[in-house]
């Protein structure tokens, strides 16, 4: 089964996602940060976790830089 | 005479007997409790986690900008999740995926239908894989029984094909492969049959399965492959997912193989394009 998603979707979506990828991304290191800080050595291993959700998070926001410098 | 010892201060032999002393009754009740309450959690919020998948999907048939923003708000909240309860974790990070790859998908827009689809799937298998090194695996407890492996192969493929004919037969094809030639289709069918197997199986089921029971795992799974389909707007097409997603499901349940549930999903892919290109496209 081939599962899709709108194709005509207006630039609105595209122009809200890399906005608020940017927030997210930005509180989400702010609370990284605080965590990592105060956390046990056992705590900053399961951390580890949210790497690949950053690394999609911080791809999103090298595309909006992009899209942006080519404006 | 000062005190020798603080009030705090517990005497060796009141420690040891301490630790040799069996659990009250009591004690042993309020865990059995707080292990039950646990348990119920965990159950309540994989039950979210799947509301909340298909939710995604409806708002982004309905309202694309609104889909956009619950993605997010999704993702922000497993996040959370994750961090704050341990029993939920796996599950939460698993579950993750999935809206980060669509939010990966709506701030690529591609041109065609095949290549949003595969901007999606690209993104899911990336996180699929990195998923699989972070998270801790789970062994089964119990030895995969070999008996019956043959015949139940049999009876998986020619299931899954006839299923794939089926999909085709009563959609029409899909639009995704109007003017994408054969060789193009059956490639990306083989990876998305791939990414489809190592995620929903690989990582949600298995997961599901180890913290709340097969059941509901099979449940997650099939909502959670079903949810992406509802934003084509085609209660056929869902449908078909559906029950495309409760037999792949179920196969894992059966017999916890990735490998058969791949071979199944092949099939099942290769005879719906090969149809859907021949005969409808």
């Amino acid at each position: 089964m081939f599962l899709g998603l709108p194709i005509d979707q207006p630039e609105a979506v595209q122009r809200i996602v890399l906005i608020l990828n940017t927030v997210l991304l930005i509180s989400a290191l702010l609370v990284f940060e605080f965590l990592f800080a105060h956390a046990s050595k056992k705590k900053k291993k399961q951390l580890r976790l949210f790497y690949p959700g950053f690394a999609v998070m911080c791809g999103i926001l090298a595309y909006a830089v992009y899209v942006q410098g080519a404006a | 005479m000062a005190r020798a010892h603080s009030s705090s201060f517990i005497p060796p032999e009141q420690f040891i007997v301490g630790l040799m002393r069996a659990p009250t009754k009591t004690e042993r009740w309020a865990a059995l409790r707080a292990e039950s309450i646990e348990h119920k959690f965990c159950i309540l919020t994989t039950l979210a986690i799947a509301g909340a998948l298909v939710l995604i999907g409806v708002l982004l048939l309905l309202a694309p900008v609104v889909g956009a923003v619950a993605a997010m708000a999704a993702f922000a909240l497993l996040a959370v999740l994750a961090i704050r309860s341990e029993q939920i974790r796996t599950i939460a990070v698993a579950a993750s995926a999935l809206p980060a790859a669509i939010m990966a998908s709506l701030a690529w827009p591609q041109h065609t239908a095949l290549g949003q689809v595969s901007v999606l799937y690209a993104v899911l298998l990336l996180l699929t894989l990195a998923y699989y090194r972070v998270l801790p695996g789970h062994t089964s407890r119990k030895k995969v029984s070999r008996k019956h492996t043959k015949t139940l192969a049999t009876i998986l493929l020619l299931s899954s094909t006839a299923l794939g004919v089926a999909g085709a037969w009563a959609l029409d094809g899909t639009p995704a492969l109007h003017g994408v030639s054969l060789p193009l289709a059956m490639a990306g069918a083989a990876l998305f049959a791939l990414t489809e197997e190592l995620y929903f199986r690989g990582l949600l089921q298995k997961h599901t399965r180890h913290e709340v029971g097969p059941t509901l795992s099979v449940f997650l799974a099939t909502l959670a492959y079903g949810a992406l389909t509802i934003p084509l707007g085609n209660v056929a097409a869902t449908s078909f997912a559906l029950v495309t997603g409760l037999l792949l499901a179920c196969m894992y349940y059966v017999r916890p193989r990735l490998l058969f549930t791949l071979a199944a999903n092949l099939a099942l892919k290769t005879s719906f394009v090969v149809l859907a290109i021949t005969f409808f496209a």
